[in-house]
């Protein structure tokens, strides 16, 4: 069925064309949440809320985009002010713990690359983060990044140009093993 | 080391970044179809436009009823009496008839209100204006427990469940509180609270498609 037909039965009220449309897209909204989360119950609590709030709205979809991309646009909004608000709250729990451990002697073990990568890619500006994730991680083009984030191409390209340069200035000290 | 040396390197070094797991597409289904439930039903219930306005009309037609039927504000002399003298096949007519008919207008309002309340949580979204509902389903909460018309010992019990959790709810403070309110939908979920409003509401299926009148 086409998505102009089901997306008719969404707006009459059918169930069953809601999880017609759910299934179609669930997939890619769910990987996208849980790469940039890297939690599966938050992965699952934004993806929920990307479709409800789709199928809430979804009389002011218009139709003049794919389906997909308008559903893309709702949940990095989603995600964006959801790692947010977490963000806000790591960072007080960060430092209740820094507080706490002031004083202390704990060596932290020197990260591997990998972890390093991880960590550098966590601390990234939420939306360079999200840029990176979006193109390199789960392979989004920089036109489906931009009508997602509501940005111009450029801004997505030279956004991702950025990431790229703040994680290679975070893992400088292992640029014998990338070169290598 | 070049730039292009370093994107080859971070295309191999990122596939396993935050690797998601098998989609867990029906226990999200599950939920989203919980949701979309009541938003239908509180869809069917709304015939104002305004929130503000839905939950005041449903304060309205409590206090209605209270003023129309009167109020028993000692409610523990009141509990004794109805619980000895419960009704096994209470009547939809007259007095028992219209405190149901509020009583069921109310318990489908509180539950779309609670569900939304709890996707807000669980959407990290502690900027709500959940205060003012909170409070005004409390009046209404608080006015239906009073009533003298009240002759079913569940809807009591469920009337003092909604009660204790409106008052966590209308205490919170907008982006201060997301733990506490965190805690307060877990109570939700703990004491199956959504679910015994669903069921208050089958068990009135003669009442059912009627609260549009309210």
């Amino acid at each position: 069925m086409d998505e102009a037909r089901l997306i008719a039965r969404v707006r009459s009220g059918e169930a069953a064309a809601e999880r017609q449309l759910y299934q179609a897209h669930v997939d890619r909204t769910y990987r996208l949440a849980y790469r940039l989360t890297g939690d599966d119950e938050l992965a699952q609590e934004f993806t929920q809320e990307a479709f409800i709030r789709a199928f809430d709205r979804i009389d002011q979809f218009r139709g003049e985009a794919a389906f997909g991309t308008w559903l893309r646009s709702i949940a990095t909004s989603v995600i964006y002010n959801g790692l947010r608000k977490i963000k806000r709250f790591r960072q007080r729990e960060f430092e209740l713990d820094e507080a706490k451990s002031l004083g202390g002697n704990e060596r932290v073990a020197e990260p591997d690359l990998k972890e390093k990568l991880s960590r550098a890619i966590e601390d990234l500006p939420a939306k360079y983060r999200m840029v990176f994730v979006m193109h390199d991680v789960e392979g989004y083009t920089h036109e489906e990044i931009s009508s997602a984030m509501g940005t111009q191409v450029g801004t997505s390209k030279a956004q991702l140009s950025r990431a790229r340069a703040k994680l290679r200035e975070s893992l400088s000290e292992f640029a014998g093993e990338w070169a290598s | 080391m070049t730039e292009r040396q370093f994107e080859e390197f971070l295309k191999e070094a990122v596939e396993d970044y935050n690797q998601p797991p098998e989609v867990p597409q029906a226990a999200m289904w599950a939920q989203i179809e919980e949701s979309r439930r009541a938003s239908r039903s509180a869809n069917k219930v709304v015939f104002l436009a305004s929130p503000w306005l839905r939950w005041g009309v449903g304060v309205a037609a409590a206090l209605v009823l209270g003023i129309g039927i009167g109020m028993n504000l000692d409610r523990a002399a009141t509990v004794t009496d109805t619980v000895v003298a419960v009704d096994p096949q209470p009547s939809t007519s007259g007095d028992d008839g219209v405190y149901r008919l509020v009583a069921l207008g109310h318990l489908s309002r509180t539950e779309a209100f609670l569900s939304m309340f709890r996707t807000d949580v669980r959407a990290g979204r502690t900027d709500y204006q959940v205060a003012n509902p909170a409070r005004e389903l409390l009046t209404a909460t608080r006015l239906l427990q009073g009533s003298q018309s009240i002759r079913d010992q569940r809807l009591l019990e469920l009337l003092d469940e909604l009660e204790l959790v409106l008052v966590q709810i209308a205490q919170l403070r907008p982006d201060l509180d997301g733990e506490e309110a965190e805690l307060v939908t877990q109570a939700i979920e703990q004491r199956s609270v959504l679910l015994r409003l669903r069921s208050a509401a089958d068990a009135a299926p003669e009442l059912r498609g009627v609260q549009g009148v309210l």
